[in-house]
């Protein structure tokens, strides 16, 4: 029983145990998100899709587009273990390339979009008043649009290619990247502790850095994730539709589309795939669920 | 109130002008000749340039905006390169299939994801909401085609319960139903997983348990109606995730609704086709999204009030 | 004793609540036991965290599972046992669905933050109905009047019946969460901090209205506080909290007039007074216990100026130093013969 340790002892004890904790809600936030097993998991499943990206030359034991037509058709096996597609390439060195290009692209994607409606909904969240008003119409008017069609339409005028691609998901997703910022922006610049730091004089950069950046940061931390997942999606929903990108990139969405024609008969040139793009898209949203009950820890 | 809703459907007006600019716009950068696709392909220069004048592709930008703009609040989308027919008879022959399967759809997601929702709320830390959880997450990250393949491959090709392309009989529904469904209930799974849970830990509620109140009452009298308001307010999220999902889904599934009517419009560069069906999809989104604005007045009655007397009482 | 006559309402017998978290171990409520009898008003003094509103929601059973958990004690509500502790340690708790019975009709409870405590999207008046109708079995019709009735009596308009939390006051909505505790005249009352989020005019007229309100039902009531000033205008009795333990316990007169414990007298030097020429109010010195880390001596003696060598070396024992006075304090386990 805790009551029963001697007096000294404890005093000791808990004056010793004083200096160690010292606390941060940064540091708070990791620990929780240590022990958030969703989050761990997701993040586990990142770490390998990071390492298939950046390790792809090494991990691929084929090279990505060589066809050997003779080795054409094959289900998995020890020598080509995700099997082979119609043009005798090896899937899994695809599918691992399919990591770099996947995951870059999706990068760049929310990279840009955030240059565009981050900015954007930072700037009308700041200054309020008629900035805010202009942009937030602008974006009612892409909203108007839903999300997918919006990027297939672009696409569908761009033609196909990185970068068609990514201003078509940089132009479809900025209108809730510009709302979400533009709130997180909203709650912090009406919070309290904003109004006490400019009542004692604190300029307005070292406000926006110091103070108003950090404490938005976490949301909009949560949102990059999420949209991570959801950029891998469109990604490969217009690459499916043939108005991604254009073979033979390596891209998840692009190997599903080839094998689509020869599901019936040979499942693994599209499950391997599929199979990439559902665990990166549910790695994105479970880190997501974990960062989001690590900063925010009431709703858990 | 009426005031209200009367300048919110006005609303409309200035939105699908911006639809309709974003869509020209759209037109204008396209690289190649439209007229291409229009005249035969050993055609004269006179040739080509007699139907660039028919079509008024000389006119100054904004002039063919103006023209363009005028068309469309009049009905006239335009005629299909393909077809030679005109595109709005053409959309309006295949809503009813999309409107078939979006209706469907949000069916299974609202009817079931809500109840499970509540139901895995109320279980939380049991292995049953952790099951739920799971599920919904998983199905939520499944990107529509996937989904498709795997339950044609499932209930098509291995069990030959329904029909895996086309629509020989109303069975063909059931799979594009499903497929969108699913990817919408794990949706509304979560939020109202999460809007529950936030809501049962509210003062409002410990005062109905002090009252003596049932728990079976305290869910459905206190909770449910607060609960609602962040579900109701995703509808018109789930909605265009549904519309965009169904191009794919038709697609896939061969349905001749609008969905597929884009996507083949897009594979033979037929831009009157693309551009009238994206902007008619988009008209139907802005009228869901003005309903569920509506009856979100009668959800939240903070708005209500709010609307009635200009906001003023918000801190009375 | 004029109060012999009197029932006891509610007996709470060493209470104990511990709070387990990821953190650590919350000791909330370390041993407490108090009574309160038929038309008798108790006044809980301490500071946030001092383990007050755990007592009441211990009364409630309304305690949250998981974190809480009850080590051990015994609550006895006018003869139903709400919580009891065998021989053995085992606690038991009334199971929820006698609790609904008790919940609202024997025992009510007012909540500290009134803008929170009503549901914003259900009318006031049927808020206040639902109470009635649960409990006095009447048609909906009947409980609606006798809602107005309520409304009329904590001094809201009855024809306001059909409006919305948002469109009341704070002070306003703090009659409405009276007019429920009080509307199916419970044997107890336990009222927590109801009216420290409101505006000091408009805490007088609550207050008022509460007291008026106590008299006329002969509610026993628990008054949790942290403002002796409310005590002195509306309890009979005081009992001073600290760390989750009863520090001193009394008559309005042994408290005010002769307060004993350190932590007491620290108290009241600390409140401002107009007829004391003193430039500077005493504050206590150091900061609250921490209840996830307390000390296995007396609590206070970190912060007390009285403290003594032989003050670190265990706890002290509530003792009655005069008839109905207690204090838990080493200064006066000594002096105890001499008294």
């Amino acid at each position: 029983m805790k009551r029963m340790t001697p007096a000294i002892e404890k005093f000791q004890r808990k004056n010793a145990g004083k200096t160690i904790k010292v606390s941060t809600p940064g540091r708070e936030a990791w620990r929780r998100l240590a022990r958030n097993r969703t989050a761990l998991i997701g993040m586990g499943i990142l770490l390998v899709m990071l390492v298939f990206a950046l390790l792809a030359n090494f991990i691929a034991p084929y090279d990505y587009q060589q066809q050997i037509l003779t080795d054409a058709y094959q289900t998995p096996s020890a020598i080509h273990i995700f099997g082979t597609d119609h043009f005798g390439r090896d899937l899994f060195s695809r599918c691992v390339f399919g990591a770099r290009y996947s995951l870059a692209l999706a990068l760049l994607c929310v990279i840009c979009a955030f240059f565009t409606g981050g900015l954007l909904g930072v700037i009308a969240g700041y200054f309020g008043g008629k900035v805010d008003n202009v942009i937030m119409r602008f974006m009612d008017m892409f909203q108007a649009i839903p999300q997918v069609l919006l990027a297939i339409s672009i696409t569908a005028a761009l033609g196909n290619g990185v970068p068609q691609m990514i201003a078509a998901i940089t132009i479809s997703t900025m209108p809730t990247i510009s709302k979400n910022c533009r709130a997180a922006i909203l709650n912090v610049r009406n919070a309290d502790y904003v109004e006490s730091s400019r009542s004692i004089g604190v300029g307005q950069w070292r406000m926006i850095f110091k103070h108003m950046i950090p404490n938005a940061l976490g949301v909009m931390v949560i949102f990059v994730v999420g949209l991570m997942g959801a950029c891998i999606n469109m990604m490969a929903s217009l690459s499916y539709l043939g108005v991604g990108l254009n073979p033979p990139t390596p891209e998840w969405g692009l190997i599903l589309s080839d094998g689509k024609a020869f599901f019936t008969a040979f499942p693994h040139m599209v499950l391997f795939p599929a199979a990439m793009i559902l665990l990166t898209i549910l790695a994105f949203n479970m880190l997501g669920d974990g960062l989001r009950d690590a900063f925010d820890p009431r709703l858990k | 109130m009426a005031k209200f809703i009367l300048r919110r459907v006005l609303l409309i007006i200035p939105i699908m002008l911006g639809v309709t600019l974003i869509i020209f716009i759209l037109r204008a950068v396209t690289p190649g000749d439209p007229v291409d696709q229009l005249v035969s392909t050993n055609a004269t220069e006179e040739e080509r340039e007699a139907k660039r004048e028919e079509l008024g592709l000389n006119d100054p930008l904004v002039l063919q905006f103006v023209k363009y703009v005028a068309n469309v609040f009049t009905g006239n989308l335009g005629e299909s390169y393909k077809t030679h027919q005109p595109v709005l008879s053409e959309i309006l022959q295949r809503f009813p299939y999309t409107l078939i399967i979006c209706f469907g759809s949000v069916i299974i997601g609202v009817v079931l994801g809500v109840p499970l929702g509540i139901y895995s709320s109320l279980r939380q830390y049991t292995w049953i909401d952790s099951v739920i959880l799971i599920l919904s997450m998983v199905f939520a990250a499944c990107p529509g085609f996937v989904l498709a393949l795997l339950l044609i491959s499932g209930f098509s090709v291995k069990l030959g319960w329904f029909p895996a392309v086309g629509l020989p009989n109303a069975l063909g529904y059931v799979l594009p139903m499903v497929t969108i469904g699913l990817g919408s209930l794990s949706r509304y799974t979560r939020i109202t997983r999460s809007s529950f849970l936030e809501v049962i830990r509210q003062d409002y509620i410990t005062t109905a348990r002090a009252k003596g109140q049932t728990e079976r009452k305290i869910i459905w009298k206190h909770a449910f109606r607060n609960a609602a308001i962040p579900i109701a307010s995703s509808i018109g999220v789930q909605i265009g995730n549904q519309l965009g999902g169904a191009l794919i889904v038709e697609t896939v599934f061969g349905i001749p609704g609008i969905g597929k009517y884009i996507g083949d419009a897009i594979t033979s560069r037929n831009f009157p086709a693309i551009q009238g069906g994206v902007l008619f999809l988009a008209f139907v989104f802005t009228i869901v999204n003005l309903l569920v604005d509506i009856s979100f007045i009668y959800i939240n009655p903070r708005l209500k009030s709010g609307i009635i007397s200009g906001g003023k009482r918000k801190h009375a | 004793m004029k109060e012999n006559n009197n029932k006891t309402v509610v007996s709470v017998k060493d209470l104990c609540v511990h709070y387990e978290t990821h953190e650590g171990i919350v000791e909330a409520v370390n041993g407490v036991s108090f009574d309160i009898k038929k038309g008798e008003c108790l006044g809980l003094v301490g500071e946030t965290g001092a383990g007050k509103t755990t007592i009441a929601l211990s009364i409630m059973n309304l305690l949250p599972h998981p974190p809480a958990h009850v080590i051990e004690g015994n609550i006895d509500l006018d003869g139903e046992k709400i919580l009891s502790t065998d021989e053995n340690g085992k606690v038991t708790e009334k199971s929820t669905k006698e609790m609904l019975k008790i919940r609202g009709k024997k025992v009510s409870m007012i909540f500290q933050d009134p803008m929170t405590a009503l549901n914003p999207v259900r009318f006031v008046g049927d808020q206040i109905a639902e109470v009635i109708q649960l409990h006095e079995h009447c048609s909906p019709k009947d409980a609606m009047l006798r809602a107005c009735e309520m409304m009329e009596k904590v001094g809201i308009m009855p024809e306001r019946y059909k409006e919305y939390p948002h469109q009341f006051s704070g002070g306003m909505k703090q009659r409405i969460v009276i007019a429920i505790a009080l509307a199916c005249k419970p044997d107890l009352l336990l009222a927590d901090e109801p009216t420290t989020a409101l505006d000091v005019t408009i805490q007088a007229q609550v207050l008022d209205m509460m007291r008026t309100l106590q008299k006329e039902q002969e509610t026993a009531t628990l008054m949790i506080t942290h403002d002796l000033g409310i005590v002195a205008e509306m309890c009979d009795k005081c009992a001073i909290i600290y760390a989750g333990q009863i520090v001193e316990y009394g008559t309005l007169a042994h408290i005010f007039d002769n307060p004993l414990h350190p932590y007491t007298i620290g108290l009241m030097d600390s409140i401002p007074s107009l007829d004391k020429d003193v430039h500077r109010l005493t504050p206590i010195p150091g900061m609250v216990a921490d209840p996830m880390d307390l000390p296995c001596y007396c609590s206070f003696a970190d912060r007390c100026i009285k403290c003594r060598e032989n003050c670190r070396q265990g706890d002290p024992e509530l003792i009655e130093v005069e008839p109905g006075h207690w204090v838990r304090c080493f200064q006066y386990q000594m002096k105890k013969g001499a008294l």
